[in-house]
């Protein structure tokens, strides 16, 4: 089955990352997955703004998501709190006792899959800081139409709208060359899902995602290895 | 762990307070949790119908500690130019400041405006939108579901949705009468007014019960120690390595799947949630259509 662009059910949209783009942050990355774009910008470790925000034992993360037009509402609420326990679960937190580390994502441009893209842009711009993680973190959106009986990878917002079911799965993947991952194991990071599935329906959702996810961590993982050859 | 601790110096509360996590797992390595839970339970649940007579519909939902209380008011709208055809149906989550230490009063906290917009996405696909029209084009039905978080003791999105499914099933739109100069009554004045009206053009409609499309129910499962907790606590809830939410309807189609967490979760835990989220459902709604039937308002009785 071909999609209204091109692509197979299962293929993502073209991929850019770009790194170092803002030079007053720590870390910065604009990730692009076809006409969806995300901003992200990393400072930190840094001082905390607020004393009741420190945590005596490990580092904390602040996530702030804005939205393309416009002010910041539930949407976006539920967005940051769902990327912040992401980047919690990659960042080695322990190692920056009391210290804040915040992550600013700007939507540049929404074509569907935002909360994805939004996600893996966090994800490279921390690389780019440099803030220790554990492994990488990749998501990937993905949509169940009823009319065509198929799943699609990474849809378009006119895909998503005409879909029964979205859902956004982010996973630690697996790596080339080690990381924490498993091989086999599915090991979903957080989920999110809208519309009516079967349970099989879901559990084949998650599953494309998470090959999806390899995917987009390999050339994660190539494009850090480009920005900075000497790390290898 | 502490020497004192070992040594047995340390009362079993003081143990708890120090110790949260030590508390846990002696605990869940016997299969019990620390309010005497096996892992699998759900804490008891009662549903309170009616409870705010000032509203068109209310309940109190408590699952164990956990307290919501929804409310749902109805007004009569002028319809939104973009979707002549459609009333409103607008969701909203508030945790009082009393509910937890940690809750502060101002800003709605991240928490609330989380569950505000997952339960708007899951009820926006529940009530269809369009019966809630009167007259198309002019005027619509604006429902405003409004859930107080009262004791926040975890797991709050099966409380608050339970809460806004019980109030919402027990919902009745009051009967509307629009007069020819367009002057809109409900109640018992619009009734009147449709007597008066007969024969002629009929304008407006009777008292109607309002169409659920299914009736979702919700289960918040944790992964503790590579153990499934279902309906956690708001002390285990920190604790845990993951977390997800699972909304299923009576047919068993996933409305939502919401996971996060530090740990990543397998496949096989997914499906036990799932499984549970099944398991639980069927207990929720039995429970749900009891009190219906209770106070009179189930759909059954409604037809006959």
């Amino acid at each position: 089955m071909e999609r209204t662009d091109g692509r197979s059910a299962g293929q993502i949209r073209t991929v850019r990352c770009e790194r170092g783009l803002l030079t007053r942050a720590d870390g910065s990355a604009q990730w692009t997955q076809g006409g969806t774009c995300c901003l992200a910008s990393v400072t930190g470790p840094t001082q905390c703004y607020a004393s009741s925000k420190e945590d005596a034992e490990r580092a904390t993360v602040d996530v702030v998501f804005r939205p393309r037009s416009g002010l910041a509402g539930a949407l976006e609420r539920q967005y940051e709190a769902l990327i912040r326990r992401a980047c919690e679960a990659v960042i080695v937190a322990a190692l920056h006792p009391r210290a804040l580390i915040q992550v600013v994502l700007q939507v540049v441009s929404d074509d569907g899959g935002v909360l994805a893209c939004a996600l893996n842009a966090a994800c490279a711009a921390l690389l780019d800081a440099a803030v220790p993680l554990r492994t990488l973190c990749a998501a990937v959106s993905a949509a169940h139409t009823e009319d065509e009986g198929g799943l699609l990878l990474d849809p378009t917002a006119a895909e998503e709208a005409a879909a029964a079911a979205t859902g956004t799965f982010a996973f630690l993947p697996l790596l080339a060359g080690g990381g924490d991952s498993k091989g086999d194991e599915l090991q979903l990071l957080s989920s999110q899902t809208r519309g009516r599935l079967t349970t099989d329906q879901l559990l084949d959702m998650i599953e494309a995602a998470k090959q999806g996810a390899d995917r987009l961590a390999a050339f994660m993982q190539q494009s850090a290895r480009q920005a900075a050859p000497l790390a290898q | 762990m502490a020497a004192a601790a070992a040594a047995g110096q340390v009362d079993a509360d003081t143990f708890r307070r120090l110790y949260p996590d030590d508390y846990l797992r002696k605990f869940v390595e016997q299969g019990l949790r620390p309010d005497g839970r096996p892992l699998a339970a759900a804490r008891p649940t009662s549903i309170g119908l009616g409870a705010v007579s000032t509203t068109d519909a209310s309940a109190l939902v408590k699952v164990g500690s956990t307290t919501a209380l929804a409310g749902v008011k109805c007004e009569v709208v002028p319809a939104l130019p973009e979707a002549p055809d459609a009333g409103r149906l607008v969701v909203q989550v508030e945790m009082a400041p009393l509910c937890s230490a940690t809750t502060r009063p101002g800003r709605p906290s991240e928490g609330a405006q989380v569950l505000t917009e997952q339960l708007s996405a899951l009820l926006g696909s529940v009530v269809d939108a369009r019966q809630l029209c009167i007259d198309a084009g002019k005027v619509a039905w604006a429902v405003y579901v409004d859930i107080y978080v009262l004791d926040a003791d975890g797991s709050l999105h099966d409380a608050c949705l339970l809460a806004a499914l019980a109030a919402l099933s027990s919902l009745r739109l009051r009967a509307v009468s629009i007069d020819e100069s367009g002057r809109v009554q409900t109640g018992a004045a619009a009734a009147a007014a449709q007597q008066q009206q007969q024969g002629e053009r009929p304008a407006g409609q009777q008292e109607r019960r309002l169409a659920l499309s299914c009736q979702p129910v919700s289960l918040t499962c944790g992964l503790y120690r590579g153990r499934l907790l279902a309906d956690p606590t708001a002390e285990e809830e920190p604790l845990l390595e993951a977390q997800a939410t699972a909304t299923l309807d009576e047919s068993g189609a996933v409305l939502g799947f919401a996971a996060g967490g530090t740990a990543a979760v397998g496949q096989i835990v997914v499906v036990q949630c799932l499984e549970a989220a099944k398991m639980r459902g069927k207990e929720v709604r039995a429970m749900l259509q009891q009190a219906l039937e209770q106070a009179g308002l189930a759909a059954d009785a409604d037809a006959s």
